[in-house]
């Protein structure tokens, strides 16, 4: 017979406990503020864009369908096309591309990244042909931050017109490098609350 | 491990490695049904579409991540039988092997896994089997225990107050705790989420913990019912031995007959006077007799004669080893003592072994003291037997009858035949005990004499 392994008594209390105190401090270490210490533009000082805007999605997150309720909120006209691969609809003078990739999305609507990747530059194409305003949005934070969205982050950044970021989506200050560098207006807002006054800055 | 059984594991194994890794494939339906409630919370604001989508992603998750954690435990056990590796490389395995197939799965499928949930998971599963049951060959309690803390853990991943952490990373839990944030649902997603985590948390280490005690009370009943199996076979080996103490101290006793056989016998062959060869024949008869009913009284435990009390005593008396000099035997009798209707050879062999235990017993004073009543109790023939020993504790008293019983490094048999013996005859017997000696009663049915 199997030699019974001495119960300790305290063990069964000890390590749930642990775990406890671990997940805790895991809590409160997660929501430290990631305030970075840079000049932030709160909102722009002029519109920049006009309306009516296409809001697209580049990766197919739900990340869209927030700046799609903001942007109805704010009673901006808008279509809201997360898939759209051409840009003939009657009086689009803005491209809004929210971007954020999304694996889950690309197995269900069965489209690959590549597939994305060709559709978003058609349509930085289409608009630069047309001359539209470009207003690139990342509110996924460092959770978004895969390889496909930075690519994503890349090509339109390089184009916008406007980016609109959350400040937990730029820790590594990539986009506020590159927005120095592009001579790009950037705001960064601390919460996800805080994208409807840049968002609105851009046309109002 | 038998061959069928391990054609079994493997399947098992087979069976759970293909569902774990065809699962994300097979549940696409539900995944875009999460998409929809997260995008229909976004839109409306009911907050509810949201812990609905939470509720069903953690569903998932679990199943995936069990199936494959179920997988890895089996190949665990079987990879490892043979080389009887300790249970905590057993467990390291299970861990390893979850982390490598769980990565390979991700890359496979290209669908981004919970990586640390999971292997947190893992070990806190593994620190509970190890620390809690002994049994980790235990197939049915690995899957009810794994199944519990991964749909525990799950939760922590829709949880905003992780969300800058390393729970919630991947893209269906980031699209939840972002919508959270936009519909302010923070607090709500946080509460439910706690709401199943510390239930099911706690009641995976209630089971553990019951199994553990299971396994605890399952040895000891083996540990006990072993003991009961030596310990009548123990019961039996003293029974066997009195026996033998018995015949022997019968065949002892049928020598004395036998030598005055002898004797007689040896005179006869001598003898010419037939006065003389007539009583020499008479005795020897006598002594065959004599000899005749030790033999059935000890054969036969029912077989019973009408004798008189002063004669069951003598005939007892004269067996009683006397070499002690500092031993004193007395015996009293009462007037107009019944007849009783005993077996005589097996009543005085038990009046002996009281007799015996009385000698034998420690005693304070120099000189041992044995008194012998032989009383008429109403209808009854009562022999009560006294010494002036230190007595049996108080404690021990009820236990003295018992078989195997023995304070005084003896076999513990004596007064378990004793008693016996006398509910054989329909007699009685108790002891009483102190500091100053101990007295033991022994009544017996009387029958009224028939005078003529």
């Amino acid at each position: 017979m199997k030699p019974i392994r001495q119960k300790n008594r305290l063990k069964p209390i000890i390590v749930p406990f642990i775990t406890g105190l671990v997940l805790i401090g895991m809590g409160f270490i997660s929501n430290r503020d990631f305030n970075l210490d840079i000049q932030n533009m709160p909102s722009l000082p002029r519109p920049i864009a006009e309306e009516t805007v296409m809001i697209t999605a580049a990766g197919q997150s739900t990340d869209a369908y927030i700046i799609k309720d903001i942007a109805n909120q704010l009673m901006i006209h808008n279509y809201f096309i997360p898939q759209a691969d051409h840009l003939d609809f009657e009086g689009i003078k803005t491209l809004v591309f929210v971007a954020g990739n999304s694996a889950i999305s690309e197995k269900i609507l069965d489209f690959t990244f590549e597939d994305e990747k060709e559709r978003v530059l058609k349509l930085l194409k289409l608009a630069f042909e047309k001359d539209l305003k470009i207003i690139l949005v990342f509110i996924g934070g460092s959770q978004r931050r895969d390889e496909e969205t930075e690519w994503f982050i890349e090509q339109i950044g390089g184009q916008a017109h406007y980016i609109i970021s959350t400040s937990d989506g730029d820790r590594d200050q990539f986009l506020y490098q590159m927005a120095g560098d592009l001579k790009i207006p950037i705001t960064l807002v601390n919460a996800l609350d805080d994208i409807s006054e840049p968002f609105a800055s851009a046309f109002r | 491990m038998g061959k069928s059984r391990m054609i079994k594991y493997i399947i098992g194994i087979g069976l759970t490695i293909t569902f774990a890794f065809l699962f994300p494939n097979l549940t696409t339906f539900m995944w875009l049904t999460i998409v929809a409630k997260i995008r229909e919370a976004i839109v409306s604001g009911d907050g509810g579409q949201l812990i609905l989508a939470s509720a069903y992603t953690t569903i998932l998750n679990t199943i995936q991540n069990a199936l494959l954690f179920i997988a890895c435990y089996l190949i665990s056990l079987i990879s490892i039988k043979r080389f009887k590796w300790a249970d905590s490389i057993k467990m390291m395995m299970t861990v390893v092997m979850f982390i490598i197939l769980g990565a390979l799965r991700a890359w496979w499928i290209e669908i981004p896994w919970e990586l640390l949930t999971a292997v947190i998971t893992a070990t806190v599963i593994m620190i509970m089997v190890y620390f809690t049951y002994n049994q980790y060959d235990s197939i049915h309690r690995m899957v009810l225990v794994s199944c519990l803390v991964f749909f525990a853990f799950q939760w922590l991943d829709i949880m905003p107050v992780f969300a800058s952490g390393p729970f919630g990373i991947t893209d269906i839990p980031t699209s939840i705790l972002l919508a959270s944030s936009y519909l302010d649902s923070d607090t709500v997603l946080n509460f439910v989420g706690l709401a199943f985590f510390v239930p099911l948390f706690i009641s995976s280490w209630i089971m553990t913990s019951l199994f553990s005690s299971h396994d605890e009370n399952i040895a000891i009943e083996k540990e006990n019912h072993l003991k009961e199996i030596a310990l009548e076979s123990v019961k039996s080996s003293a029974i066997e031995h009195r026996i033998y103490q018995e015949i022997n101290s019968i065949a002892h006793d049928l020598k004395t007959p036998l030598v005055t056989i002898r004797g007689l016998n040896s005179l006869l062959s001598m003898s010419n006077d037939p006065e003389k060869t007539e009583a020499y024949t008479q005795r020897i008869d006598s002594a065959v007799e004599k000899m005749s009913e030790m033999i059935s009284g000890f054969l036969y435990e029912s077989s019973k004669q009408e004798i008189d009390a002063i004669e069951l005593i003598n005939y007892m008396r004269a067996q009683i080893p006397v070499e002690d000099e500092n031993l004193k035997i007395s015996i009293d009798y009462d007037e107009d003592l019944p007849l009783v209707n005993v077996n005589k050879i097996r009543v005085s062999r038990a009046l002996l072994n009281i007799v015996e235990n009385a000698i034998g017993a420690p005693y304070r004073h120099q000189l041992k003291i044995i008194e012998i009543e032989v009383a008429k109790r109403e209808l009854s023939l009562a022999i009560i037997i006294k010494d002036n020993g230190t007595g049996i504790a108080k404690e021990d008293l009820p236990f003295i009858w018992d078989p195997g019983f023995s304070t005084r490094n003896t076999t513990g048999m004596g007064l378990f035949f004793v008693k016996k013996i006398v509910e054989d005859n329909n007699g009685q017997i108790y002891i009483e005990s102190n500091s100053d000696g101990t007295s033991v009663t022994v009544l017996f049915p009387g029958i009224r004499k028939e005078t003529s």
